[in-house]
């Protein structure tokens, strides 16, 4: 058993986890995300934009705490990356932050006056705070994968990072967050009409399956970018080695091999062919179950995220100036102490936070239709 | 301005806007809880009311706590980035915890809370909002646990290969006396703020004869509550007095505004005009005695005044160049065995090397008048932190004070003859806000200029931004806080003076069909 406490292994597992982390963001937070981007599209009247706003209402806030973890979680146990993702995407993630404090002050403040600017200025406020953190969290996941420009101090490992937004205006980045807002979009789409009895479903029955279609092509232009922007690059290492990423050599291998040579890199191939299978499955079982949809969705972002950490490994997010300098998950980690508390802690706590929050979808399940926002007017988002 | 001062700028300000909402939220939501277990217990339906009324303030302070909360987590990464790589390994341990352990339960269970009415029997409603309340506290727990670790290092270690502070025990972190006295003092002086809250709002409807049945009730709570946690929160300020006492002495002079050390037992100054030009505490009023006997709890040990500490940071700073310069050559060739040795000799110093580097590019090269300057950035702004502590003692016994009036009128339920006392009762609502605010400047700016006390210098555990960046997110979060802080007063004073009646009333208001 001892191989379990292993410096390699916790970082490993940790590794795992950094993605587990990403996709319980995205499969929860992208359906109430996706509901505040849709609704001041769809909604034309205040009474519709509500319904939609409310089926979200008592549950964005736990979803939320994905975010929230994932954030303290990469601080806890990937502080290298911590610092360079946050630095080095200064200005993106003050626009996160922005959206992220129009969210909470948004869905509560909203209803509680009845003015129609007042409510409509709110509605934009929640459609910025759902479409910028989703356009984001692509942006970064492309940017991963892309790289940043930063270096470190050999004296005194400080970081020196050109915070400058034009590493994320690339073209894989700009595709991938196009993907994930369009993830995110179905996703909430899915989520209304599980949730909704309304005449607002037929409208969101007639969107959708364009969307799956396009999805398919945004994700194969995504490995296709990739495929022609971004160099192979080989990492040669010890796996177990204090955490300090000047201690390895990175080789990076010439590009342009052309698009099709995307087929030997089983990664992208086993990712393209899963993503394809479950869309098809969405589309082919779209509207008649759809519960099964939505979680096929759920399902498709996870395999985007997979496809993104596999095609990295072991790197996790590279440097553009100091290719030898690139954050790999076997020298950007936390301490072994650290990283072995903090799977103590997610091994005891992770179980009760799942089966609180199951139990909390039981107790709130049932469709909403527009009766019951009359009924408590007042309470209720 | 350097991007350090003004990301630091920008920590203070976004920190001070959420400390706003955090207390208020900390103790609102045990009083809340409080109210539906009688409601719950008795099953009168005006309890049912007062805990929504109360719930829906509540509410709108949460959103805004969650709201300027999100930037504090991100911005030890957007704009400490050396700090995250320093301490990381240590200070983000209880903040993850924070989010599993804590903020999940106030984030998953505020949903059920406010729209769970109907759908759960009052027990488990009853429940659901003492989890919520526990949450709450707990987050407090993790928070002030990772702050305590600021004040006080414990549990950690330097390892020179990572270049930073690495954990060897979360135990020493967890149940660090520093963090446990700052977790209790900071908790009551949440629920002081929230029984403030309540009382203050109920005697303004007691004064204007309305809501009198729900205003009565919300004070036999709020009242006894405010005293309990008034008691708590001085007693507990003088236990953090003794631990600030043990690890921060630079933090004790200046509170006391003590330049020299005096002969123990030093006497307790109570007021005077801390003068940073001459260096003398003018006009001083003192107890003989009463200080040394509050902070070392005993009669002859000394308490050092700040040009003694100054004289001590000279030292330390030698000291810590020892550890740097061998940290270098260790860092150039790993097999430097006596070079490592000397780094573990002088770790506990090597923070005090770091203060060098504003003055000077390369330690190696600091004179004798650099140390001297960077021993003097030892001194935080005497005057400020002085005011500062007096102003939040005055506010805690001012509420003691009034709590254990505003207690005694009502249980004899005496309160609605004394007409002064309502309508100058109302008026207490900010003294809360004064203690906690001035506290955090004690605190906080008292701990400067480290970040991690005697480890790591703030300025040094900046990220490399550009200026102008952060001039630009350091505008856009005080446009942002103000506009939505103005919008947050503005519903709250809306549904103070709509009060419980409109809440409970379930009919759709007339207005809907206008707008």
């Amino acid at each position: 058993m001892e191989f379990l406490t292993d410096y390699t292994t916790l970082r490993f597992i940790w590794w795992l986890l950094l993605g587990a982390l990403f996709w319980f963001f995205a499969a929860s937070e992208g359906f109430d995300m996706g509901v505040a981007v849709i609704s001041p599209i769809i909604g034309e009247k205040d009474d519709e934009r509500r319904l939609m706003l409310n089926t979200v209402g008592p549950v964005w806030e736990g979803n939320q705490i994905w975010l929230i973890l994932g954030a303290g979680a990469i601080f806890a146990a990937w502080p290298l990356v911590y610092g360079v993702l946050f630095s080095g995407f200064y200005l993106p993630f003050f626009a996160v932050l922005t959206a992220l404090i129009l969210r909470p002050v948004g869905f509560k403040f909203r209803s509680k006056l009845h003015n129609a600017s007042w409510r409509h200025a709110w509605d934009w406020c929640l459609f910025l705070g759902g479409a910028v953190p989703a356009l984001s969290f692509g942006l970064v996941l492309g940017g991963l994968v892309s790289g940043a420009s930063f270096f470190f101090d050999s004296s005194s490992m400080h970081l020196w990072v050109s915070a400058n937004v034009v590493n994320l205006l690339q073209p894989l980045p700009l595709c991938s967050a196009l993907l994930w807002l369009l993830l995110f979009v179905t996703h909430g789409g899915l989520y209304l009409h599980l949730k909704l009895e309304s005449p607002l479903v037929n409208k969101i029955k007639r969107l959708l399956p364009l969307r799956f279609w396009v999805s398919i092509l945004l994700f194969f232009a995504f490995l296709c970018i990739w495929r022609l922007t971004v160099p192979d690059r080989s990492v040669v290492m010890v796996t177990n080695l204090p955490s300090n990423p000047l201690f390895k050599s990175v080789m990076q291998l010439p590009m342009g091999k052309g698009v099709l040579s995307w087929l030997p890199q089983g990664f992208m191939l086993y990712g393209l062919i899963l993503f394809t299978a479950l869309t098809a499955g969405m589309i082919a079982f779209y509207p008649a179950r759809t519960r099964l949809v939505f979680v096929l969705n759920a399902l498709r972002m996870g395999v985007v995220i997979a496809t993104v950490g596999i095609g990295n490994f072991p790197i996790i997010i590279a440097s553009l100036t100091h290719i030898d300098h690139s954050l790999t998950l076997w020298d950007a980690s936390s301490s072994r102490l650290t990283l072995l508390i903090m799977l103590v802690a997610v091994i005891l706590l992770l179980p009760i936070m799942l089966v609180c929050t199951a139990w909390i979808y039981k107790v709130l399940k049932g469709p909403l239709c527009a009766k019951d926002i009359e009924k408590k007017s007042k309470e209720l988002y | 301005m350097e991007s350090a001062d003004l990301s630091r700028l920008q920590f203070a300000v976004t920190a001070l806007y959420h400390f706003i909402f955090v207390p208020l939220t900390l103790g609102l939501v045990v009083i809340v809880a409080m109210m539906e277990t009688v409601y719950v217990v008795t099953r009168e339906e005006i309890w049912k009311k007062i805990t929504k009324f109360w719930g829906l303030l509540f509410g709108i302070n949460f959103a805004m706590g969650v709201a300027t909360g999100i930037t504090m987590e991100f911005q030890f990464g957007t704009n400490w980035s050396y700090y995250a790589h320093y301490v990381g390994d240590i200070f983000g341990v209880p903040l993850a915890i924070e989010g599993m352990m804590a903020f999940f339960f106030e984030a998953a269970f505020i949903g059920l809370f406010f729209f769970g009415w109907d759908r759960l029997s009052p027990k488990k409603h009853l429940m659901v909002t003492w989890i919520l309340a526990f949450g709450t506290s707990m987050s407090a727990f993790w928070i002030l646990v990772a702050n305590g670790w600021m004040q006080d290092p414990v549990g950690s270690f330097f390892n020179p290969d990572t270049m930073r502070m690495e954990l060897s025990s979360l135990y020493k972190v967890v149940m660090s006396p520093m963090a446990q006295c700052k977790f209790v003092h900071t908790l009551n002086a949440g629920y002081l703020t929230g029984a403030a809250f309540v009382t203050a709002i109920s005697l303004y409807y007691l004064k204007r004869g309305r809501n009198v049945d729900v205003a009565r009730r919300s004070l036999w709570v709020s009242s006894t509550f405010g005293l309990f946690a008034a008691l708590c929160v001085i007693l507990l300020g003088d236990e953090s007095g003794y631990t600030v006492g043990h690890s921060q002495k630079m933090k004790l002079a200046a509170i006391e505004g003590a330049w020299r050390a005096e002969e123990p037992p030093a006497g307790l100054t109570l007021f005077g005009w801390p003068n940073m030009k001459t260096q003398t505490t003018d006009y001083a009023v003192k107890i003989p005695y009463l200080m040394g006997i509050l902070v070392t709890r005993s009669l002859d040990t000394k308490i050092l005044g700040v040009h003694d500490l100054v004289e001590r940071g000279v030292s330390r700073i030698k000291k810590g160049m020892i550890a740097y310069n061998a940290l270098q050559l260790y860092r150039e060739s790993p097999a430097n065995e006596e070079a490592l040795n000397l780094v573990k000799t002088y770790e506990k110093y090597l923070g005090y090397a770091l203060l060098l580097k504003r003055h000077v590019p390369s330690v190696k090269d600091a004179t004798a008048f650099d140390i001297q300057r960077a021993a003097e950035d030892l001194i935080p702004n005497v005057p400020v932190i002085f005011w500062c502590f007096r102003i939040m003692v005055g506010c805690g016994f001012a509420l003691l004070l009034f709590f254990a009036l505003t207690a005694r009128w009502v249980w004899r339920d005496t309160l609605y003859q004394k007409p002064l006392f309502l309508s100058f009762g109302t008026w207490i609502w900010p003294l809360p806000w004064l203690a906690s605010f001035s506290g955090w400047i004690v605190a906080e700016h008292g701990r400067q200029p480290w970040a991690i006390d005697k480890i790591l210098p703030t300025h040094y555990g900046a990220s490399t931004l550009p200026a102008s960046f952060v001039v630009f997110t350091l505008c856009g979060f005080i446009l942002l806080y103000t506009v939505l802080l103005v919008v947050d007063v503005f519903l709250m004073l809306k549904y103070i003076k709509l009060g419980p009646d409109y809440v409970a009333d379930p009919a759709p208001s007339q207005t809907h069909q206008t707008s």
